[in-house]
Formats: C-alpha cells, structure tokens, sequence
C-alpha cells in the first residue's frame, strides 16, 4: 500500500454555461493531480486522459481544459482502471445533475437534450478527439426498460413521508480506450516512448488445431476463451482446439500487454486479421485441390467448400495437411500454414452506457445501502457476454469502493495511515448489490470485430451514479453535493451541517479551497461548488 | 506478513497446557482460533516466543444451558451463531466473515480484550462471568471485573479461560445494532439491549452494551437508569437513548471522530432499546 502506485487524486473545478433550455455552451475545467514524489509510468499521462473525454456524451461546442500536476512528498499516482476517465465521467455526470438542479430540468431531459445523436457518427468533439460510433439516446432507452423513473419517484415521495430517504442517480457515460493509435499517443502525439499497436500469431498445425499467440499479457479477464472464440469462428473449427499462449515475447511476436481496455480492440482485432489472413491461404489451398477460383470458396458448416456444393469442401484439418504434406499447393506457395500480424489502430474505440442506481440513505447515520443498480452498456457486437458481464460487475464493484470507502490517507506529518486492508476499505462481495446488466450493440468502425473495450467500462461509468443517486436522497434535506468518498461521516457531516449545525466532516476530507488544495488524503472526485475556489 | 521465531506446542490435556503456558513465561500466549493472535503476530505487533495451542485439549467446546448458560471457551463463533442463544447467537452471526467464525472462539475473543469485539459488551450486559483455570485451581471472573484496558484483562498470564457463564435472562427481549462501513469490518460502535417488561407493559430491566466506545466494553447506565422501572414507550426510549454516549470515551479514528461515536451511540441505542422492547 505504501510503495505502489497510488489511482486519481484529482481535484477538478469545473465551470458551466448553458442555455435556460438545458443547451449546454461550454465548458471549462481545471483539473489539480496530485502526481505524487516523482513519476512512475504514464504518471502525467492520466490528467490528459481526462482531457481526452471531458465533453462526455455531450455536443460541447467550447471547451478549455487545463490540467495542474503538483508534485508532493507522496507515493506517485498512475493508472488504476479507468486512469483518467473515471474522472472525467464522475466530473461531468455529477455536474448534469448540477445543471439539472440548478435549471429545474429532470437530469435525463438534460442528458438527452444535449446527447451527440446517433447520426452524427463519426463525431469529432471540441477537444479534437473523433468518437467512432454511439447511440447514447438507445443506450437510456434501453436503461429504461428495466427502471420506471415514474414509478420510482412516486415510491422515493411515500418513502419520503415516512422519513425515509431513497434516491435515484445515473450516469449516461462514455470513455475512449483501446490504446491506441500509435502517432496519436506515441513520441510525436502525446509523447510516449512506445508504440501502441498489438501482434499476434496464429499458428495452425498439421492436425487442424492452432495455436494463438498473442502480445497482449490477460491477467484474468478471460481473454483466452474471446480470443479462442474468434479463431475458432473464422476457420471453422471449435475453441477448444484454439490455445492460447501469452506473456512470453520469447515465443510469442512482440507485443504491449493488456492495459487501458485494449486486449480485445487491439489484440483480438490483430488475432482476427492474423486469422482473416490464414483464411485467405486456406482458400488458395482448397481453391487450388478443388480447381475453383479462390474467391468462390466459403466456409459453411466447418468445411471449405465452393458456394453451392458444400459436400465437396474441405475441412481446416484436411486443408492444414495440404499445407504442411505440400504435394499439390498453387505455384510459389509456402508449405505451411500461419500468419502473423502486427495491427496499429486507426483511432481508439469509445464505449459507452447508461446506469443507475438507486440508494437508502440513513440520515441519522449517513450510511448508504444501494439497493439498484442497474447498467446497460454498449462494447460493440459481444464475443462473450459471460465474460463481459464479470467485467462489468469488476468493473462497478471498483467504483463503488471509489464512491463510497476507498481512500488513500496520509496524516498531517505525511504518514500513510491507511496502510493495510482493514484501514484502507475495499468493499468486499458482502458490500454490493447483485448487478443488473443489459447491453446494446453498436459496432466500431474502427476494426473488423466492430467491438469496443469493457475491462473499465464499470469503473468509469459508476461512481457519479451512485454520488447522484445520494444527492438525489438527501435534496430535501439540503444537501447538494458531497465529495467522494462518500463514508458515513461524511455523509452525516454533510446532512447536519445543511441543518447548519457546523459538523467537520471526517478527518481524511480532500479538497477543499482552491488555495488549500491537495491537503489531506488522496481519492478522486471534484470539489464542491459550495467549497470550491474561482477558476 | 511473516511472524517473528516462536516455538508451538499443542499439549492434549489442560494440566499440560498450564504447565506449558506457566514454563513459557510471560511471553507465552495461548492458542485458540488465531484470528486475533495471528494477525497481530505477523505485523509483529506481537512476538510471543511460545504458542500455547488448545485445540487439543478436551472439553472446553460446546454449550449447556442448565439455569444459566455456559459455553465453553473454545467454541466457535459459528458453534454460537447457529445456537439458539438469542442476543448471544446473533452477535456472533455479525462477527467477520465464515472463516473467521468458523475459526474463532469467544473465549479468544473475550481474553483478546478488544473493545472493538462483538461480544464483550454482551458478556457484560448479560452480568456474566468467565470460569478460568490456573495453576492454583480454578476461579470465576465476573464480566465487570474481566476488561481492565485495552487488550488487557484480568485473565492471569498463567490462567487459561475455559468457559464463559451467562445467566439465564428469562423474558428478556433484545436487540444489536452493530455500526460499521463494511459488513466484514470491526465495529465502529455496537449497541446491545436486553429489555425486560413487567406485565404492565413498563420496563422491568434493561441492560445495555456499548461497543468500541471507550478502551474497554461499556453499559450506558445513564441510559438504563432512565429507562429501568419507567414506561417503555417510544418517547421514553429515545429520551433515554439520549444518554447512551454519557460517560463514555471513544477513540476517534479515521472512520469517526469521537462525536460522531457519541451520535451513532445515542441511535444505535434508540434502535436497539426498539427492537428489545417490541
């Protein structure tokens, strides 16, 4: 806890206009990062993500965004799941509820108003990023399929009568990921000293299994069924006779791991163009043995075949024997049959989605208890949706530890008092609801599996629907914003000093005023607008 | 992560362990579920040269209710939570997570001494004792007298507990409010009621414990003293809950400051006092 990297401890100020319609004009944001003692490795690279995404979903047509990085004598900050867009999302999220308060518009009717519509894809935003594709309007639809807001505000009013404070927040998110383009992010882009492309080998044997390899490094997200899955699909055969072999460059092409939620956008699409290239042979070979034309050829039913007359095709295991025993391959072929492939992406992908949540709040305490939560999310056509869902519950589960218990605390003599996991409080499985999940579909353009990143999608998407789902609780009682996390002193801090009753609020509070900022512990989230300084 | 150089023995009968325990000296500590010990142990914020482990020796699990209860110090605190035991099962169906109650003991727990425990505030708002053993035979310590400070009690060095004793609270309704942030933690403040009525509906006796609000378990007398012999009303209730946090000292940490202890104490003992009387 002590001497690994430290994640967000951003402050963001972030300033407003906006139409009486709901039309928002602009944006302005000033984002202080605490980098920490010294960098580590993408250290001032996260504020600049924030940048990246600080029009959300939203046509924004002036935005200025300026990010502070103060050095401090702490561990440094760097990429934790989200790295970056989990504070822009909480940042814009929180404040459409902010601008929604302020304009007496419901939050949704915000959102909408000012969603970038479906058919403006490609759209390129101010900051000069261009999204790939979006339907932020049939990702809310679709969220409000499984929750009825007229239902549930008619509950939240009878509840309220009994003294009872239940709230209801969402998050409309997007995020890019999918790193990256490499003369976007590499030494003359943003200045990184790398490439960003992805490599992949897929190797298939005499017998009619394969073997992929590939750069990318999956730590348990699963990526070796998708990536099975995607072989197995394109050369007709099952995956269980694809392995997977990873995180060895001394057999596997040079590759850049698994980060920022490209594995599946960058490795797989390099999987898939290794193996659209294998196909391509495979069609040569079963062309040339059938004495058809190589573009006449399909695979239909695990057999390649000329169109029409399936019964005489080939199968990938009689096709890899042509290959590897070559009595009778098409002129200057290569015995053999694997490809590899090195795949820079053209653009990042950008996933995007619709949550809520909906929470108790104890207002003599200030302890919350989620009762709902509910997410649709859009990565593009699913591969695996087991798989995407458990990113999706990782996912949520990290930004409710964020919103409501994580933090990172050092003490007025800069001793690191959340040391060990019974101070610094991760939620465990007890602590959080069963998720609600939904998806939509909408391809990238980007690569040829049309998907999009998940691994942080969660992560990015939830925490400002849980601190709006709080804040929509405690409206009566006056409370308009609360910073993360959101533990129960706070929250009860907060609620009593609506009453105006003085409380400080719990000893690790961040923030604060502009000229006292970065004091006290790390976290994430903005400052208030009632305690923040001027831009 | 790794503790400090210990010698371990498991003896098979009580006499051995004392003679253990007593030929280790005083830096000598028992074994039971670990739960405490071993965590303590491997931050090396404790260092015993010797363990002194009991799960060999017979007798000191089960539980018997013959007029008053008596569980014996090595039962677990799953043992306790599936018993039909009332206030006593429920907090320990609180505690941690399955592996910690399936692991650790109340007698562990109780010679432990950690205000921030489940269930030595309920010991003391029982009345209860523990039975201990030592070299020189057998004695009984009441709960008033077991928690002297923090992670200090009045169990020799040389003494090994081998059962706790409740008395037979008959008619007694209950209720626990255990207060932290997440459902595995320790207690930031716990609030334990027994609440007898008489037959006109007014309160008869009433016990209360208080967790983690000082260095060692606590009763709100302030608050049972209100309540005891008066009416059991909700106005009555709250108005005595007011005083759950007289007298106490709780320790402030990252979680709470000592007023916000204070106010979650006069809740918790509202909520508690509601649910014994219902």
């Amino acid at each position: 806890m002590s001497s690994t990297i430290h994640g967000r401890d951003q402050i963001d100020y972030v300033k407003v206009g906006a139409k009486r319609d709901g039309t928002i004009t602009g944006l302005e944001c000033k984002a202080i990062a605490d980098f920490g003692a010294f960098y580590t490795l993408l250290t001032p690279f996260i504020p600049a993500f924030t940048g990246f995404v600080i029009s959300g979903c939203y046509k924004i047509p002036n935005l200025s965004f300026t990010a502070i990085g103060a050095f401090t004598n702490k561990m440094a900050t760097d990429a934790t799941r989200g790295a970056g867009r989990p504070e822009a999302t909480h940042l814009i999220e929180v404040m459409m509820d902010q601008l929604a308060s302020e304009l007496d518009m419901d939050p949704l009717e915000l959102r909408r108003k000012n969603f970038i519509p479906k058919e403006d894809f490609p759209a390129e935003v101010a900051i000069g990023i261009v999204y790939d594709s979006g339907d932020y309007h049939g990702s809310l639809d679709k969220l409000l399929t499984h929750v009825d807001v007229d239902a549930f505000r008619a509950e939240q009013a009878e509840l309220r009568s009994q003294g009872k404070y239940r709230g209801i927040g969402f998050s409309t998110w997007m995020e890019i990921c999918g790193l990256a383009p490499s003369r976007v992010v590499g030494p003359s882009g943003v200045g990184l000293q790398a490439g960003f492309y992805e490599s992949a080998i897929v190797r298939v044997h005499a017998s009619g299994s394969a073997t992929v390899y590939s750069g990318t490094a999956p730590h348990g997200q699963g990526l070796d069924t998708a990536f099975a899955q995607i072989v197995a699909d394109r050369l007709g055969t099952t995956p269980d006779l694809v392995d997977v072999v990873h995180g060895d460059t001394g057999t596997g092409p040079f590759g850049l791991g698994t980060y920022g939620s490209r594995s599946l956008a960058v490795g797989g699409e390099s999987i898939a163009r290794a193996t659209a290239k294998v196909v391509d042979k495979a069609k040569k070979i079963v062309a040339h043995q059938l004495e058809a034309a190589p573009e006449d050829i399909e695979l239909e039913d695990g057999k390649f075949a000329v169109k029409g007359s399936p019964d005489k095709g080939m199968t990938l295991a009689e096709v890899a024997g042509a290959a590897y025993i070559p009595e009778n391959l098409p002129e200057g072929m290569e015995p053999g049959l694997e490809e590899t492939m090195f795949y820079d992406p053209e653009n990042f992908v950008f996933p995007f989605g619709a949550h809520a949540c909906i929470v108790d709040v104890d207002a003599e305490t200030g302890k919350i208890d989620i009762v709902r939560y509910v997410a649709v999310d859009d990565c593009g056509p699913a591969i695996n949706p087991t798989l995407i869902d458990g990113q999706i519950h990782g996912g949520i589960t990290h930004a409710i530890g964020q919103a409501l218990y994580e933090r990172i605390h050092y003490d007025e003599d800069g001793q690191l008092v959340t040391g060990t996991f019974v101070d610094y409080a991760l939620p465990s499985a007890a602590d959080v609801p069963s998720f609600e999940t939904d998806r939509t579909e909408t391809p990238s353009p980007v690569n040829s599996l049309g998907v999009k990143g998940v691994g942080e999608a969660g992560t990015i998407a939830a925490s400002p629907a849980i601190v709006n789902a709080v804040i929509d609780a405690l409206r009566p009682l006056g409370v308009d914003y609360i910073d993360m996390p959101l533990s129960p002193q706070n929250v009860w801090a907060k609620i009593e000093n609506a009453k105006g009753a003085g409380v400080p609020p719990d000893p690790g509070k961040q923030g604060g005023s502009w000229d006292e900022h970065g004091s006290g512990s790390a976290g994430s989230g903005p400052t208030g607008p009632d305690e923040g300084g001027s831009l | 992560v790794i503790p400090a150089e210990f010698d371990y023995v498991a003896p098979d009968t009580l006499d051995e362990a004392l003679s253990a325990l007593s030929q280790g000296g005083e830096d000598a500590k028992l074994l039971a579920g670990g739960h405490s010990l071993l965590p303590l142990m491997k931050l090396r914020l404790a260092a015993p040269t010797l363990l002194v482990d009991l799960r060999r020796v017979p007798d000191l699990a089960g539980i018997s209710q013959n007029g008053g209860l008596k569980i014996g110090a090595m039962t677990t605190h799953t043992a306790i939570a599936n018993a039909d035991l009332g206030l006593i099962a429920e907090v320990s169906s609180t505690i941690a997570d399955p592996q910690v109650r399936n692991r650790g003991t109340l007698g562990g727990s109780l010679a432990h001494g950690d205000p921030a425990s489940d269930q030595p505030a309920i010991l003391l708002a029982y009345g209860g004792s523990v039975t201990v053993r030592g070299a020189g035979g057998e004695r009984t310590i009441a709960a008033a007298d077991l928690f002297e400070d923090y992670l200090t009690t009045a169990v020799g060095d040389d003494e090994v507990i081998t059962s706790v004793n409740y008395p037979a609270l008959d008619g007694y309704g209950f209720g626990y409010q255990k207060f932290n942030r997440r459902k595995e933690d320790w207690a930031m403040v716990a609030v334990s009621a027994l609440v007898k009525k008489a037959s006109d509906g007014s309160c008869e006796d009433v016990r209360i414990g208080l967790t983690h609000m000082s260095n060692v378990p606590l009763r709100a007398t302030a608050a049972e003293e209100a309540l005891r012999g008066g009416a059991l009303d909700a106005a009555a209730i709250a108005a005595a809950a007011e005083l759950a946090a007289e007298g106490t000292s709780p320790p402030g940490d990252l979680n709470a400051s000592p007023d916000y202890k204070r106010h979650l104490a006069r809740v918790l003992c509202r909520r508690a006092l509601e649910a014994a009387a219902a």
